[in-house]
């Protein structure tokens, strides 16, 4: 600490003991504190990152949106300036929905059964799946920009000169000149999916590079954001929409065999949650909208009263291990503990062999982390080092083995930590962690 | 790119060139709005400012909107930055702002609902010494008496390690306030925890915990 307790004045002396003393005492609450209040990270401070990069694209978006009002403008006097000089028009695109409703804002929202299709004025046309949620943010004469807030698009755009169109989705941006591809956004995975059929896109955002990923014909890409994936399929993986029975998400892996993503890309089956095919949606679900789709439109409460109106201890007895999934992912961020706690306990219990019941797991450590005390951080550490051995190269082992280390350093010392530091940092030399690892082990 | 399985690939991520960046590039990179940026500039700096927060507020569940509101705070405000280098001090500026904003927050929520209530009451600290945590829930309770901008400068000093004109520029004060507010909170500080009728038996006996983790008594 770089401080010199002589010039910063003298506190009141009260007779019964050396001021020394006092300094001495305040300079070691300080030295606690610093201590305590460390460099780690919780795994919901670390997912963070995610909140953030959303909350900028949104932003970005915005400020687009209202530059594109601008433009308009600018477009609108230009028009008109053409007509008067050049009797000419170029005229924005105009575009109708299709078994849909739209606001004012621009808003899409698919129904919940058949196809619900965008026409654009040029031909050019997204087919939304149902309950896929859309906004067209700008128009112009050129081409529009659309914000696929969650689910599954079918774009086609139609090749013109100069033509210029951008599909957005969570904190990606796919820049289009004319081209047919399926997109897909799921908020709650945080995973891009973007298969081409023909035509060629650029991909922009996090762990695209600054000039963009380039995609052509055949091509499929997956970004997981969460885990900081991105795999580019090489492999033709031609289907178009009315060849085959359309895929749809689902939670339960043993749902879904034969359409998953696929085999090529090793990160797939790690997604099988996040890419297979979901049966009929629960029963007790308000018949148009899953929970699993409520957590990527954020309303989180909506998921909790609906399983409270059920009651919830039916629901941990009777639900799918997607809405277990759901109501835990609901709970955890609405901070309702006790709820999903017991969601992943029940998803562990009755589920055991799944992806899901391993990841419980990790999640049942963060829960605990959540609460204070020592107790409650031993029992983190214990679901930690659970999940560590059940799925040692998991999902969340990174993140899993950072918090074992903390933990252990702050209950156990830094002798016990270190040698979970030399690990951390032989298996992931550059994770969210490594310096407090390497820190740990040059003191 | 190398090969996998079956012809896929994997794509080396171009993320981590920047990721390994001074400060002048990451802020020139914001500026730009280069969509790798946010990424960075979070991951580089997250582990600062949520320690900066939990040392002035204590562990708080508000503490992770309070970090989302200095990023995107950082974020929008970055094409201001005159000096790229300088984006640790602003994003050290900006935090303390936030910080100095909830402590005023607080200390009116206090006030209204006049439940005596303190927000050391509600610190959550994570220690297997049981005295060190009643010490620092009670020093805790000591910040809360102290006025927002002097916790701060308090924290910024003493506990992050700041040199006085650093503290300065984060909470935009001179160089002579400064000073003055430092020596003024560190006296006020340090009355309270001699008037602590726990603390002022509890110094000497107060585990401090040294980096190799072995607790060493004085």
């Amino acid at each position: 600490m770089r401080r010199s307790s002589g010039n910063l004045g003298e506190g009141t002396f009260d007779g019964m003991r050396d001021v020394n003393d006092s300094h001495r005492t305040l300079d070691q609450l300080i030295g606690a504190a610093r201590t305590t209040f460390d460099d780690g990270l919780t795994a919901r401070e670390q997912a963070g990152l995610v909140r953030f990069e959303q909350a900028v694209a949104r932003r970005t978006l915005r400020s687009t949106s209202r530059f594109g009002v601008w433009s308009l403008g600018l477009v609108a006097a230009g028009a008109t300036a053409a007509v008067v000089l050049f009797n000419r028009v170029d005229s924005s695109l105009t575009f109708s929905v299709v078994n849909g409703t739209v606001s004012d804002g621009g808003y899409v929202r698919a129904k919940a059964e058949g196809g619900t299709e965008l026409q654009f004025s040029d031909g050019s046309s997204l087919a939304l799946d149902p309950g896929t949620s859309t906004r067209v943010t700008d128009i112009d004469a050129h081409g529009s920009r659309v914000l696929l807030e969650s689910g599954r698009a079918h774009v086609r755009v139609t090749h013109r000169p100069a033509a210029k169109w951008t599909i957005d989705a969570g904190p990606y941006s796919v820049q289009v000149v004319g081209t047919e591809f399926d997109v897909r956004w799921s908020g709650a995975e945080e995973v891009l999916d973007v298969q081409m059929q023909r035509g060629k896109i650029i991909v922009r955002g996090p762990l695209a590079s600054g000039g963009g990923l380039t995609m052509e014909a055949g091509q499929h890409l997956v970004a997981n954001v969460k885990d900081g994936d991105l795999f580019l399929d090489a492999v033709d993986f031609p289907r178009r929409r009315e060849d085959s029975p359309e895929p749809k998400f689902v939670e339960d892996p043993a749902l879904a065999p034969s359409i998953a993503a696929p085999a090529t890309a090793p990160a797939h089956a790690a997604r099988a949650r996040a890419l297979a095919v979901r049966g009929a949606p629960s029963p007790a679900v308000p018949a148009d909208i899953s929970w699993s789709k409520l957590i990527a439109q954020g309303n989180f409460q909506a998921v909790l009263a609906d399983a409270e109106q059920r009651g919830l201890a039916h629901t941990f007895e009777s639900a799918s291990a997607a809405d277990l999934t759901a109501l835990a992912d609901a709970a955890r961020y609405v901070r309702r503990n006790d709820v999903a706690r017991r969601a992943l306990l029940a998803e562990r219990d009755r589920f055991s062999r799944s992806a899901g019941a391993r990841e419980a797991a990790f999640f049942l450590g963060g829960v605990s982390e959540d609460e204070s005390g020592v107790g409650a951080a031993k029992t983190a550490l214990e679901w930690y080092e659970r999940y560590l051995a059940e799925s040692p190269g998991g999902t969340y082992a990174a993140q899993a083995l950072g918090r074992q280390m903390i933990l252990v350093h702050k209950l156990r010392g830094s002798a016990a930590a270190r040698p979970i530091a030399s690990e951390y940092l032989e298996r992931f030399p550059s994770g969210a962690y490594a310096e407090p690892a390497k820190k740990l082990l040059h003191d | 790119m190398r090969d996998v399985e079956d012809g896929a690939r994997v794509i080396p991520l171009p993320g981590t060139v920047l990721s390994e960046s001074d400060d002048a590039t990451l802020a020139r990179a914001l500026i730009a709005r280069d969509p790798r940026a946010p990424r960075v500039l979070w991951q580089r700096f997250a582990p600062m400012v949520f320690r900066m927060l939990r040392r002035t507020l204590g562990s708080d569940h508000d503490l992770d909107d309070l970090a989302q509101e200095v990023f995107l705070c950082v974020f929008e405000k970055v094409r201001a930055l005159r000096e790229p280098k300088a984006l640790k001090a602003f994003v050290i500026s900006v935090t303390s702002l936030t910080m100095r904003h909830e402590l005023r927050r607080r200390w009116v929520r206090r006030w209204v609902r006049l439940s005596g209530k303190t927000d050391a009451a509600e610190l959550e600290i994570v220690t297997p010494d049981t005295d060190a945590r009643e010490a620092l829930a009670r020093f805790y309770k000591i910040l809360d008496r102290v006025n927002a901008t002097d916790r701060a400068a308090f924290v910024l000093r003493f506990m992050e390690g700041l040199e006085l004109t650093e503290v300065a520029a984060a909470l935009k004060l001179s160089l002579a306030t400064t000073k003055r507010r430092l020596a003024r909170v560190w006296a006020r500080v340090l009355l309270l925890v001699e008037r602590d009728p726990v603390l002022v038996h509890y110094g000497p006996k107060l585990v401090q915990t040294t980096p190799d983790g072995e607790g060493e008594r004085s």
